[in-house]
This record gives structure tokens, sequence and C-alpha cells, in this order.
């Protein structure tokens, strides 16, 4: 029996896996995938995120047939694992990446208080942090329900749940409690992953959700799991680190089985505390000077009104890049933002490091895997 | 519709405004040296804006020496 279908018997429940889209339990996902193995003819198993209503079932059916499971439709390669998906990869070009159903499930947690919860997810199921929920729902002998793309939907969804935790990025869930009406809904847990997530967030989610347990993760899709944080605040307390973090040009590198791997992501220690400030590649070109976006963004972030904020680089033929934010608020507050914003910029010494184009927009656009878009 | 020179002329001044500083009279002989008031940033934000609105890159075939700003009105036509 393979490894994917005995965590499935091993649960021991047959409540629905899936909940939503479709409401289909474990026995059916079975079925189902018994189904697809005796009609599949390719040599891998492809799925993307257009036909993700049996999702696990295709899963199954690739490890009946023992044929790599590729999810999404990314150019692969030669050498493909059991599991491969793709990533953003450190600089932005996609990349394929290739793990064993072990290996995904390997940091999913076993307890009590974990059997039978609702998993919902704005991850994309496809990717790693999506993945790392169906093997938690998988385990734990819960159920899985998928963001629908619809904030407003999502919200009437979780307001009609008991027993239930979100799993999204930052942004998303930005954009949730911005967004959305979200009386009512009270998770036990929130776990956010998949980008830096900053004290204003934090505390506002303690605010929206006072019931909830709150965790930020910081995870690699090569490295897997690194950190988890469940203290309220923003960054990773040094003691977690131990000896197989270092940084190095203010890049945090992580030991793997022996080998430092650089994860890209620009760190500094500040009062104890591991603080994320961005990703590498995460940088305006300004007439040959290093602008870091979120520290522009850092800048404005505390200006009364403003719900939500990302700023990017725009070329020109005159100093290869300037920064451009795009602000979130009420339409009321426009024209007060805007002059707090130019007050700001013309009172920071540093004028490479300000915004000089401001755009207000209705939301700050997110990637396919829930991160906040920088075009 | 705007003219392109009329563009010109409102981001230019929307540069200026958005950095609190003054703008001189816009006149065919208006030096465009250090005393006009912008430096390169200014300068890359008057062509991002000015490109957002035309579509064109005012600065992209410099063949022209801007000296005043009927040189730069000359890159608008």
């Amino acid at each position: 029996m393979g490894f994917l279908l005995e965590q499935f018997e091993k649960s021991g429940v047959n409540k629905p896996l899936l909940v939503r889209p479709n409401c289909i339990s474990r026995s059916e996902l079975i079925d189902r995938a018994n189904l697809k193995a005796k009609t599949h003819k390719e040599k891998y198993m492809r799925v993307n995120s257009a036909h993700v209503e049996d999702f696990p079932a295709d899963f199954l059916a690739a490890e009946m047939l023992s044929i790599p499971l590729i999810l999404g439709d990314g150019k692969l390669e030669d050498k493909l694992g059991e599991v491969n998906f793709f990533t953003s990869g450190t600089e932005g070009n996609p990349k394929l990446v290739s793990k064993t159903w072990k290996q995904i499930f390997s940091s999913v947690k076993e307890s009590e208080s974990l059997r039978g919860n609702l998993w919902f997810t704005a991850f994309n199921p496809l990717l790693f942090a999506g993945l790392q929920v169906f093997a938690q729902a998988v385990v734990s002998g819960g159920s899985i329900a998928l963001s629908c793309g619809d904030l407003d939907k999502d919200a009437d969804f979780l307001r009609q749940q008991k027993n239930f935790n979100i799993n999204a990025t930052p942004s998303w869930i930005r954009n949730f409690i911005i967004f959305s009406d979200t009386s009512s809904i009270e998770p036990r847990r929130i776990v956010l992953g998949g980008e830096a997530v900053d004290q204003r967030l934090l505390d506002n989610l303690s605010k929206k959700f006072p019931h909830a347990k709150i965790t930020h993760i910081y995870a690699t899709s090569e490295l897997g799991a690194c950190f988890e944080v469940r203290d309220g605040k923003a960054g990773i307390p040094v003691e977690l680190m131990q000896d197989n973090c270092k940084i190095e040009d203010s890049r945090l590198f992580v030991k793997r089985n022996g080998v430092w791997i650089d994860t890209a992501d620009r760190v500094e220690l500040c009062d104890g505390r591991l603080i994320f400030k961005g990703r590498a590649a995460d940088v305006a070109n300004v007439g040959g000077r290093k602008v870091s976006l979120q520290d522009v963004e850092e800048l404005y972030w505390d200006i009364d009104g403003i719900k939500d904020i990302v700023a990017y680089p725009v070329k020109n033929s005159v100093c290869g890049e300037i920064v451009a934010i795009d602000v979130v608020c009420d339409k009321s507050n426009i024209d007060r933002i805007k002059e707090k914003i130019k007050d700001i910029s013309c009172n920071t010494p540093d004028k490479f490091s300000v915004a000089r184009i401001v755009n207000f927009v209705e939301r700050i656009q997110t990637s396919a895997a829930g991160k906040k878009k920088r075009v | 519709m705007q003219s392109k020179i009329d563009i010109l002329e409102t981001e230019l001044k929307a540069v200026f405004e958005n950095n609190k500083k003054v703008c001189p009279p816009l006149t065919d002989d208006t030096p465009l040296d250090s005393t006009f008031g912008l430096d390169s940033l200014d300068w890359a934000e008057f062509a991002v804006r000015y490109q957002k609105k035309t579509g064109v890159d005012i600065f992209e075939d410099l063949n022209l020496r801007l000296k005043t700003y009927s040189d730069l009105k000359k890159l608008a036509k």
C-alpha cells in the first residue's frame, strides 16, 4: 500500500476529507482514484488549478500508478520525483521542486485538539503550503475547505463553521479583514505563511479574532518548515535559530543535511528576534542604489487610514528605476493621506528611498500563491 | 483631449508640487539647468508620469540637448 493511501486509511474516519469546493468522503476519493488510475494513459499525472474539484483523488491515483504527480502548468524537467510542484524560486522564476509524500507529511502534527478540525485554506492546494494543509487534514481525520476566491463568500462559509482553522498568507488575511464582514467568525487557529508577517497584522488579527491561536511559520518549498512562532510577535526569537541559521550580507542561510542553503530572504536582528525585511529580489535599483521595497512601505504604513500598501519598481530612462506605491484606503481619506505621504517623502532625507509615484487602488494584487504582487 | 504639450506642462508642475518645490515660469527660454529646480530623481518621476499619460518615453531618444523648456516641448511634439 502506498504511503499516501496508508495515511488515508490510518486516520480511521470516513468524514469528508474535502468539503469545499465539493463534499467528498475519504472512501469516495479512494473510489475515484481507482477509477482515474484505470483510465489514465499518460506517464505522469498532472493537476492544475482549474481542476481541483477532487484533487486528493488525483494524488492517490498517481500513487496507485507509481507515476510522478505534477502540480501546476510549469515546464517539466527530466528528473521527476514522486510529487512535483512549482515554486516562485528565489529570484521570481518558477522552479520545480520534487518531494516524496513522506517528506510532505513529515511536519504534520498529531494532537487530540486537532482531530476532526476543518482546515480552511486560502493557500493554493497545489503549492507547498497547500500540500502541508492537505497532509495535516488527512492525518488529523479532518476536512479541507478551499477558498473560493471570493472573500465575502469565504466569510459567509466560515461563519457557519465550528472547530476550524484558517491557513493563509498574510496578504490574503489582510484583505480578508479589510474587505469582508468577519463578525461571528471564530477560528480556533490562524496559521500564516508564505510572506513576512508584520506586528501590525498580528495585532489586528488578535483584536479581530481574540480566541484564535495565531501561528506564523517560516518555511520554504526547498527547506520545508523551519520555524513556527506562536508568541504573538513578528520575527523569530533567536532561541529558535540555534546552530542551523546564520546571517551573511543580511541574507538568511539555513543549514540542511550539513549544507548551508541561501533562503534569499533579507533579515536583521533586532531585540533578540530575527526580523524579515523582504525577499532579496524585492529591491528597486534607483540610480544604482539598491532600495528595499519593504523599507519604502514601512515609511508610510503608519499613516492613519492606510489599509494596505505595496511598493514596486517602475522603470525609466533617467535613473533605471524609481519606486511607486499602490495604497488602499477609504475614498474619503485619499486627499488627507496623499498630503501625509507627500510630507513624509519630503521630510525623508534619503530621496532614493521614497515613493515617487503614488496610486490609490481598490485592492493590492496577489499572486496565485496568495502573496503580494510587486508590479 | 489634452495635447502632449499640455500633458507635459501638467505633469511637470505635478512633480514640483509633489516635491514641495516652486515651479519657475514655463516659458520657451526657461533654462533647464540646475536653476530649474529638478534633480535626476524628479526628472525620472516626470518621465514616468508623462509615459503613463501618453505611452511615450520622452527621454528614450535623446538626440537633442535639453537647454531650455522649448527643447523639452520639442520632444513632446
